[in-house]
């Protein structure tokens, strides 16, 4: 009895600080989508888009549903220029420096191509050759990523990410194309350190990966997957779609001559394999159950994690100077919620979501090793309601300092516009 | 005392300089030339008014005169300049600078404020326009070395993203064909396109949260 009133009396305290800061709304579950090959940040974007409007902004529990790219990018972007630029040279030149036809050519065509072909069918081998050559070098590129991996340190913000999401009682639906499905996999091998399978899903789209921690869809015609069973193994094929010229016309065109798109392929909803996605999805989140709270979401929260045993602390200096940390835990503005003394950590730092509480100000953000964590690496990541992710930085630590703080990591700035009321939270030098 | 920082870069990489320890709070970072990643593009100072110069057109290609064997007929040479003519390719500004002519000065080329003018009649699709092509020419000017600056850059320009695809029917293909002009003329020159090539592949290993609303506040 005495349990379940003091869960109660926590409980309310927390929703009243959400309640009382009116845009503080924590969500409770988070939609982690992890790009594909060779797509650039806007495409990712656009599929993450995509993916809300599909699932919507509600969990069938009926708590809010969030979003975060989990951007991965694709190495070597100059030899696409270099060979695009001496293709132009072809034909006596007759579109040399024309860049703007990069992008177009780099997705098979567009529109000025059209009109280009239309006029001088003759130049219809320089865009035809450019995309063959993008097309095996993306082949090329995915053999290579599949040989060597994504290392701790390319995965360091999305570990951290991960780390405070679970940290603040989310439910995490991790959503995988293609390569991404390497990070995704890393990424969930690291949230099970802590986690479980109620609170994080994985649905793979196209993996590259033989792996899967989840329900997956492999099209039979996408010919990428398919062309590295010999390099690396991949699973087996779930679905099948229309050859390419018998591939509904439309929304997505047919563009997609490798049959390896998350939107023209596996999200278009013409073909009937974008069906059993949506099934995964759905099963995924419904099946999907918020794990423990153990930190408050704020207008901008702190998160230390360190490599190995030993004693990192987080330091708050707060406008005012006011210092939070382990020997003073509640700020002014905010509070370190989270302590760990003993390996790894994390630490959790949030700044109240309460407007009479949040000072504006400067907030500069330290470390210390307290005791036995010289030579771990410690990594700080500052994110803000709003914006998610503001900063990641990893420092090595030197030697043990006891309770003061030997380096400034970060500086927050929160400043108010006076105009529109709208407070605006930003790193700053 | 001093102890290694490393900011998490492109691809994960770390960009490592070191921090001498100071008696209060503040450390000030002693801070040896970053390394450059990728290629080296010579990126410009800041925005403001450029000034006045003559805009030069697309390429041409030589004279028949000038052809040797196995070249292009003229004919192929005058289809291009007859589409330049008819307004069915765009006359795009091919200076050597990253930001180009921006006689007006408001962060956008001449020649793209003259396109989005022509080819957004909906005011609310071409206010969007407008904010997505001035931060599409900030990503062109941020030092990628500055991951702070970077991810300050980003953060706009995701949220400009968004906001460009709200203001257009979803699931449809005119947002995204029209996002992808905008990326295509703004990144109309070799420098150009690799500064832009070289900011995207920056954000690699970071994290963008979705905009709650439709990005345009």
């Amino acid at each position: 009895m005495i349990v379940v009133a003091l869960s109660l009396v926590v409980c309310s305290q927390a929703q009243s600080e959400d309640l009382k800061g009116g845009w503080c709304e924590q969500r409770s579950t988070v939609v982690a989508y992890f790009n594909g090959v060779r797509t650039t940040p806007e495409q990712a974007r656009e599929s993450l888009q995509r993916l809300r409007l599909r699932f919507g902004t509600r969990s069938p529990q009926g708590g809010a549903l969030g979003y975060e790219l989990l951007y991965n990018s694709s190495a070597g972007f100059e030899d696409f220029v270099e060979v695009f630029e001496q293709r132009l040279k072809e034909k006596n030149g007759v579109l040399a420096g024309r860049y703007e036809l990069f992008l177009e050519a780099w997705h098979g065509g567009g529109s000025k191509w059209d009109k280009i072909l239309k006029a001088a069918p003759e130049l219809g081998g320089l865009l035809a050759g450019f995309a063959s050559w993008v097309d095996a070098k993306m082949m090329r590129m995915m053999t290579s990523v599949i040989a060597a991996p994504p290392s701790e340190v390319e995965q360091l913000v999305h570990r951290t990410l991960i780390d405070r999401l679970l940290l603040e009682g989310n439910a995490l639906l991790l959503i995988a194309h293609s390569q991404g499905n390497l990070f995704a996999n890393a990424a969930y091998a690291h949230a099970m350190k802590t986690s479980t399978p109620n609170a994080v899903q994985m649905v793979h789209i196209a993996p590259a990966s033989e792996r899967v921690n989840g329900q997956y869809t492999l099209a039979d015609l996408d010919l990428v997957i398919n062309g590295l069973r010999l390099a690396g193994g991949v699973p087996a094929v779930t679905s099948t779609i229309p050859p390419y010229a018998l591939r509904p016309p439309g929304e997505n065109g047919r563009k997609d001559l490798l049959g390896h798109g998350l939107v023209e392929i596996y999200l278009n909803p013409a073909l009937t394999v974008s069906a059993r996605i949506d099934e995964h999805v759905h099963h995924a989140l419904s099946v999907l159950v918020p794990g423990r709270k153990r930190a408050q979401a704020g207008s901008f929260t702190v998160t230390l994690t360190w490599n190995g045993a030993g004693d990192a602390d987080l330091h708050v200096f707060e406008p005012g100077g006011r210092k939070v940390y382990y020997a003073a835990r509640e700020g002014g503005a905010g509070a370190l919620d989270v302590d760990n003394t003993r390996e790894i950590g994390p630490e959790h730092y949030y700044a109240s979501c309460d407007p009479r509480r949040l000072k504006l100000g400067r907030y500069i953000v330290s470390v210390a090793n307290y005791a036995r964590a010289q030579g771990r690496t410690a990594t700080v990541q500052i994110a803000s309601l709003d914006d998610g992710v503001l900063g990641t930085k990893s420092l090595l630590l030197g030697p043990p300092t006891g309770s003061y703080a030997m380096s400034t990591v970060f500086t927050v700035d929160v400043s108010k516009d006076e105009k529109t009321g709208n407070l605006a939270i930003r790193l700053v030098e | 005392m001093a102890i290694g920082v490393a900011t998490v870069a492109a691809n994960g990489g770390a960009v490592w300089w070191w921090l001498r320890s100071d008696a209060s709070q503040g450390v000030e970072a002693d801070r040896p030339e970053p390394r450059a990643r990728g290629v080296n593009v010579q990126r410009e100072a800041s925005f403001g008014p450029a000034p006045a110069q003559t805009l030069p057109t697309a390429p041409t290609a030589p004279a028949a005169s000038e052809q040797g064997p196995g070249d292009a007929p003229a004919s192929l040479a005058k289809a291009i300049a007859d589409l330049e003519a008819r307004g069915e390719l765009p006359v795009l500004d091919r200076t050597d600078s990253l930001t180009g002519v921006d006689a007006d000065g408001n962060g956008i080329r001449d020649d793209l404020d003259r396109y989005i003018d022509r080819s957004f009649g909906d005011p609310a699709q071409r206010e969007a326009a407008i904010r997505l092509t001035k931060t599409i020419q900030q990503t062109l000017l941020v030092d990628v070395r500055d991951q702070t600056a970077v991810m300050e850059v980003a953060r706009k320009y995701m949220r400009h993203l968004d906001c460009f695809s709200s203001r257009f029917p979803s699931a449809g293909a005119e947002g995204p064909r029209l996002r992808m002009e905008l990326h295509s003329l703004t990144t109309n020159t070799k420098t150009r396109l690799l500064a832009h090539l070289q900011f995207n592949h920056a954000l690699g290993g970071q994290a963008f949260r979705l905009s709650e609303g439709d990005g345009c506040a």
